[in-house]
């Protein structure tokens, strides 16, 4: 039975539970081993990269963007359920508890996010200020009394009623983080970087305080702050197993619905289908558009031809790794099943979008490289591991070994 | 007229303060009367209904339920309606007894609420499932579950938003009798519904809304008066209303 008690623990509970479970998954699969070997690759370009940095590059105003956005992003888990608008209503009072492990659980994860990523850039602060490590243990200790401001401030802005605009208090949010965060980064005399702490007291105090006791909790905010979040996890869990919770969210994307009506295959039903979903359905477009950027910065800005070599096949790969869960889009769709289509149909249609797709990729990988180099042997070698990663990945067995698993 | 339970003053309310969905709405819901909220979709029904459970708050105007505000007195405030959405929200997790003990729970009613679930679901003819989970019940069951948490809390106020789909006529009757039963006993009723010859039966006034206003108030007599057909039906009379309101 229920108790109000004990109602966020259980439900944190029965979340974790399920997580654990796909992460178990996500830990078998082989794109783990991918994953940590494009991470390697990073981390060697990325000392590479610090070295050869040019004299005025931003340094410290990059680390503060990036933290302050960080910082500023505050997404708050709250576990809720769409039956608590009945049934917990009248006991919105008695549940200040369960919100206040909300938010505490919420600081928590995001510590560790704070915490990664000022790792991360720890290096090029090294490089950048000449700073000592506990200085920078620090910055990163005050950085996370921001995190806990931050997600306090979060919390009051979102008892906001629905017609109040909260970007004046984003905006807020952000100026005081970032004005405070740069003054520590850039070591600057104490007493600015008191006067930073001040603005940011008072306004905390002053803008953010007033508006939780004012207003009360805005159920329905959360909710569909609590959908987005499960969504976002269910959706990564996704790309490496069937995941039935997943709605599928759509967005129209006019301009580019009428460009892929022009350049992928749709003189069949389900060639029809993969490219409406490849476009409109869920994050497929976004991931493969984000990863064909990074490739071209891969072969950009990797030095040596063995980077660039190895960058391209790995993108295509990992490409074709994450657009792989289209191919299971309209498993649980009845309709399609009735249609008079051959199964086989389905997987020759999706090996040719793929294969459409991650051509483009290594060519245009193959094309830039050639731009910068105006080297043949550089375009051929490209262009060669490009093809051999796109054949790979378009092989029967790859794409139909999918649907089996 | 001290006998008023819901009072809805001068309502402008919606997501958006430069698109409001509803504007200057006023109206009253008294102790024993059962009051139709009839609308098309999209009129503003359920926005209203938002504003009354306190999950919006007015850009102008005034909710008060049994005399205060939800900004005065939250829980105070709540306590006193129960709500019957109209897709049935449960937890997967939580059997159909469950369901009754945490209403209990969340509003904090006194032991002898057992007594009175077994009744309830005994006139619901579903005892046999106390024990079941939502996942293994139809949109109707799921339905009743609700209608069920409703009627235990026995507050002085019921916010019903379309409450006959999906019911069989067996439990559409229950309902109706119970709600009946309430109304005698002194409780308030809001029922929004697309039902209109069930509603024209058993509401004593109508509140027709259009476009996010009021277009048309009153008893069945009196908005016969005002489209000057003393035969119409509720049907009628709402297709006037709306006609007119464009």
């Amino acid at each position: 039975m229920m108790q109000l008690q004990t109602l966020w623990k259980e439900r944190a509970g029965a979340f974790w539970n399920i997580a654990m479970r796909y992460f178990r998954l996500i830990g078998n699969s082989s794109f783990l081993f991918t994953l940590v070997l494009a991470l390697i690759f990073g981390a060697y370009y990325y000392s590479e990269i610090l070295k050869v940095l040019p004299e005025p590059f931003p340094g410290v105003a990059v680390i503060t963007i990036v933290a302050a956005i960080v910082l500023v992003r505050t997404p708050l888990r709250f576990f809720l359920s769409e039956a608590d608008l009945v049934f917990m209503l009248p006991a919105e009072n008695r549940l200040q508890g369960y919100f206040r492990k909300s938010l505490m659980y919420s600081f928590a994860l995001q510590v560790f996010t704070t915490v990664v990523v000022m790792t991360i850039l720890a290096p090029l602060y090294q490089h950048e200020m000449a700073a000592g490590t506990g200085y920078y243990v620090f910055v990163i200790c005050v950085l996370i009394v921001l995190k806990g401001a931050n997600v306090l401030m979060k919390w009051m802005e979102l008892h906001l009623p629905a017609h109040h605009s909260t970007i004046v208090y984003i905006l807020a949010r952000l100026a005081v983080t970032i004005i405070f965060t740069y003054l520590l980064l850039i070591q600057a005399q104490w007493i600015y970087v008191a006067l930073a702490a001040v603005l940011f007291v008072v306004t905390f105090f002053l803008m953010f305080l007033p508006l939780q006791r004012k207003y009360a909790i805005k159920w329905e905010k959360l909710l569909a702050m609590d959908e987005k979040q499960s969504m976002k996890f269910y959706r990564t869990a996704n790309l490496f197993t069937d995941v039935p919770k997943l709605k599928q969210s759509v967005k129209q994307r006019r301009l580019l619905s009428s460009l892929g009506e022009k350049l992928l295959p749709s003189d069949s039903v389900y060639a029809t289908l993969y490219q409406k979903a490849f476009i409109r359905s869920n994050e497929y477009f976004g991931i493969y558009f984000r990863l064909w950027l990074l490739g071209l910065a891969v072969v950009a800005f990797v030095p040596g031809l063995i980077g660039k070599v190895i960058g391209a096949a790995l993108i295509i790969y990992l490409t074709a790794t994450q657009l792989r869960t289209l191919y299971p889009h309209y498993q649980a769709h009845v309709m399609v099943k009735l249609y008079p289509v051959s199964d086989h149909e389905q997987g020759k249609a999706f090996r040719l979008m793929l294969l459409r797709l991650l051509g483009a990729q290594a060519v245009t990988f193959a094309a830039l490289s050639f731009l910068l180099s105006l080297d043949v042997i550089v375009f051929l070698s490209v262009l060669l591991a490009g093809s051999a990663a796109v054949a790979v990945a378009t092989s029967r067995a790859a794409v139909v070994r999918r649907s089996v698993s | 007229m001290n006998n008023s339970i819901l009072e809805v003053s001068h309502l402008t309310g919606g997501y958006q303060a430069n698109k409001p969905v509803l504007h200057d709405v006023s109206l009253r819901v008294n102790s024993n009367e059962i009051v139709g909220l009839i609308g098309l979709n999209g009129a503003g029904k359920s926005t209203t209904i938002k504003h009354i459970l306190g999950l919006l708050d007015p850009m102008n105007g005034e909710i008060k339920v049994g005399g205060t505000t939800f900004a005065d007195n939250k829980d105070g405030y709540r306590k006193q309606f129960s709500y019957i959405p109209e897709t049935p929200l449960l937890y997967d997790e939580l059997t159909l007894w469950e369901h009754l003990q945490l209403t209990a729970l969340a509003y904090e009613l006194g032991e002898e609420w057992k007594e009175r679930a077994e009744a309830l679901l005994q006139e619901f003819r579903m005892t046999n499932m106390k024990k079941w989970f939502p996942g293994h019940f139809s949109k109707g069951m799921r339905q009743k579950v609700m209608i069920m948490c409703a009627f235990l809390v026995k507050p002085s106020l019921y916010i019903v938003d379309e409450p006959f789909v999906g019911l069989d006529p067996i439990g559409i009757q229950s309902f109706l009798d119970m709600m009946l039963e309430m109304k005698d006993k002194g409780a308030g009723v809001l029922m929004s519904t697309h039902i209109l010859s069930t509603a024209e039966r058993y509401c004593d006034r109508f509140i027709i809304l259009h476009d996010g206003q009021i277009v048309m108030a009153g008893t069945m007599t009196e908005l016969r008066n005002q489209i000057g057909n003393g035969a119409a039906t509720l049907d009628d009379i709402y297709i006037e209303a709306t006609r007119s309101g464009k």
